[in-house]
């Protein structure tokens, strides 16, 4: 076929819709509305659960934890990593590390004069946590500090013992020596990190003056922080190669957060769901649309042939007016869509009125969309082959006549 | 040219099994020559149009052949039916059957572009086209802004403007008053003249008839007359 040709089929194709422009912007309208609905449930839930992930990575576990083998299943400091900076000097030799923050963590007693609690004591540096986990920017009362024996505690922790910024409290751990130690510290701030395990029982202080205390001379977690998280797996393999040490072990997020990494899966199983369910739909709509237009201009394709038009090119007709009409609907779909996405990327939707139950869930009260080129790839597939689809048995229906039989259907 | 046309035992059998099946043709047998100037007639059911339809490749026939300048188009897939009928076949129907969308002037040159002609030498056929066959005012508007007579000579004038061998037209007049149905013929009679096109067409109108050069009436499906006017 000529560009010539081509370029006249293109044009009977414009023609066509603009003839029924009332039927074609429908449908055109039906898909800009349904890609803009899916980008948005998309770009919102994802955002979502990448909040929840990016939360339990940044202030929890990091994207990889390296602890000593022994640490989790025991629970014990004493299982703790000696020398953290023969890994510290490991990372900062690797490429593909963003930060990384050597931790003290152990159980123990928080009181108050009238409450007390069970706690899980962090020991961090301060400077360096800040940097690495944006501790600072969790505080909702008083400063991020833990000068002069200060400490900062979690939200819920700090409502539950009915305490406030400036007031002491008792801490009370035991050290390697499994013999119990105590400590006076005053609040300093208070965090809401959306992290359940820091918001309800988390206590953050210095690590130096938690090294004192468990008499831990290192450190019981190394929190690493990727610069592509989906890296974890390689890094991890290469940092546990490269330390060749029995007694160190390097844990993906994935497998400490294994609930985080289902609803990951969770996720992309819902928007695939969600994706075929709108397939399905435009699909019936553009088949509707498709159908009715071709069947109520058999007689125009019977011409056609009868003149020498071959049926393939009748069928590229079909298909580029279907074409032309759903993808001016994706096209406007896209536009709009990833603009709304956009925006709700960097400006975020507050739902400070669910901040509690929102907490619940690991997530913040200002939820920010996520834009990946997967959502308007696959979204832009879908309605290519929705539309292939649909134009398939209308193009059928004209391939069974003989061309007198359509020029004297409506004759 | 001899046998320029030859269909042998074309018989039509409609909705064939079924209690609504009809027979159009009964085994047609006739020849015809080239640059012949051909008028089919007979009453309304006589099977006129099923044996224009089967000598275009529009419709196939329930037995017997086609034969078009050494092709058996009756044999011919439809795709290649289609090319044969672009290459050699113009088609008049009698409701004009143009493309709507279309303007007058691409109506008229859509064979040609299908054909790959270079759209200098549409350009310069439609223009000689439609000046003889004075539509050369409209070649911008679309067939809907045009009357009966003016959209005939469009359907006219896109038959020819590909020059086939072979104008088939179906009771071409039917939809026009006398005055424009005997300027049609005088066309298509100085068509088959100067442009040397084998015309064959039907109708029931005798002035109609009467500018045929030969006339082959049809009744219930057979030939009952064939004869030079």
């Amino acid at each position: 076929m000529s560009r010539g040709t081509e370029a006249l089929y293109f044009k009977m194709a414009l023609l066509h819709i603009r003839r029924r422009k009332g039927r074609s912007g429908l449908i055109a309208v039906m898909i800009s509305l349904s890609l803009i609905g899916l980008l948005l449930m998309e770009g919102m839930y994802e955002g979502m659960m990448v909040q929840i992930t990016q939360n339990a990575i940044k202030t929890g576990s990091g994207t990889l934890s390296i602890e000593h083998k022994a640490f989790r299943s025991q629970n014990n400091i004493r299982y703790h990593i000696p020398h953290p900076e023969k890994i510290t000097a490991l990372l900062d030799r690797l490429e593909g590390i963003s930060s990384y923050a050597a931790r003290i963590k152990q159980q123990g007693l928080i009181a108050t004069a009238g409450y007390s609690q069970s706690v899980e004591v962090s020991g961090v540096e301060e400077k360096n946590e800040a940097l690495h986990a944006g501790l600072e920017n969790f505080i909702t009362q008083g400063e991020y500090s833990f000068a002069s024996q200060g400490a900062v505690i979690g939200y819920r922790l700090a409502r539950k013992l009915k305490v406030a910024v400036g007031k002491k409290v008792i801490v009370t751990i035991q050290d390697v020596n499994n013999e119990l130690v105590s400590v006076a510290l005053r609040i300093r701030g208070i965090i809401k990190t959306n992290n359940t395990a820091i918001d309800s029982r988390g206590l953050l202080m210095d690590i130096n003056k938690l090294r004192e205390l468990t008499l831990v001379q290192g450190a019981t977690q190394i929190s690493v922080l990727l610069e592509e998280q989906d890296e974890d797996y390689a890094l991890r393999a290469l940092i546990s190669s490269a330390l060749d040490d029995e007694t160190i072990a390097v844990y993906s997020y994935k497998e400490l957060y294994p609930s985080l990494h289902e609803g990951e899966a969770m996720m992309r199983t819902y928007n695939a769901i969600s994706s075929a369910f709108i397939f399905i739909v435009a699909t019936l709509g553009i088949f509707g649309v498709v159908l009715v237009s071709t069947l109520e201009r058999v007689r125009e394709f019977g011409i056609m042939m009868a003149i020498g038009t071959q049926f393939k090119d009748i069928a590229r007709l079909v298909i580029y007016e279907s074409l032309l009409i759903t993808m001016s609907g994706y096209l406007v779909g896209a536009v709009v869509g990833g603009g709304l996405l956009w925006y709700l990327k960097v400006c975020g939707i507050d739902l400070s009125g669910f901040s509690e139950a929102f907490a619940i869930f690991g997530m913040d009260s200002s939820i920010h969309a996520t834009i990946r080129s997967e959502y308007f790839s696959s979204s832009f597939l879908s309605v290519l082959v929705a539309t292939l689809a649909a134009t398939i048995i209308p193009i059928r229906t004209l391939k069974k006549r003989h061309p007198i039989q359509s020029i004297n259907e409506q004759a | 040219m001899k046998n320029f046309l030859k269909i042998t035992g074309v018989k039509k059998v409609f909705n064939k099994g079924s209690e609504s099946e009809s027979t159009a043709l009964r085994g047609i047998d006739l020849h015809i020559d080239k640059e012949e100037f051909i008028v089919i007639s007979g009453p309304s059911g006589s099977g006129k149009s099923t044996l224009l339809n089967i000598i275009g490749g529009l419709d196939s026939p329930s037995e017997g052949e086609v034969e078009l300048e050494g092709t058996i188009t009756s044999r011919l897939r439809e795709s290649e039916m289609a090319l044969f009928r672009r290459e050699h076949i113009g088609f008049v129907f009698q409701a004009y059957n143009l493309i709507p969308v279309l303007s007058v002037k691409e109506n008229i040159e859509y064979v040609m572009r299908l054909q790959g002609r270079p759209q200098e030498e549409c350009d310069a056929r439609v223009m000689e086209v439609a000046r003889e066959l004075d539509i050369d005012a409209y070649l911008h508007k679309l067939p809907d802004h045009l009357s009966g007579g003016q959209q005939q000579r469009v359907a006219v004038a896109r038959a020819v403007a590909s020059k086939p061998r072979l104008i088939l037209a179906d009771e071409p007049t039917a939809n026009l008053d006398t005055k424009n149905a005997q300027k049609l013929m005088e066309l298509m009679r100085r068509l088959n003249e100067e442009e040397r096109v084998t015309i064959i067409f039907s109708s029931h109108d005798p002035l109609v008839i009467s500018k045929a050069r030969r006339s082959i009436v049809l009744r219930d499906g057979v030939i009952v007359e064939d004869r030079m006017l």
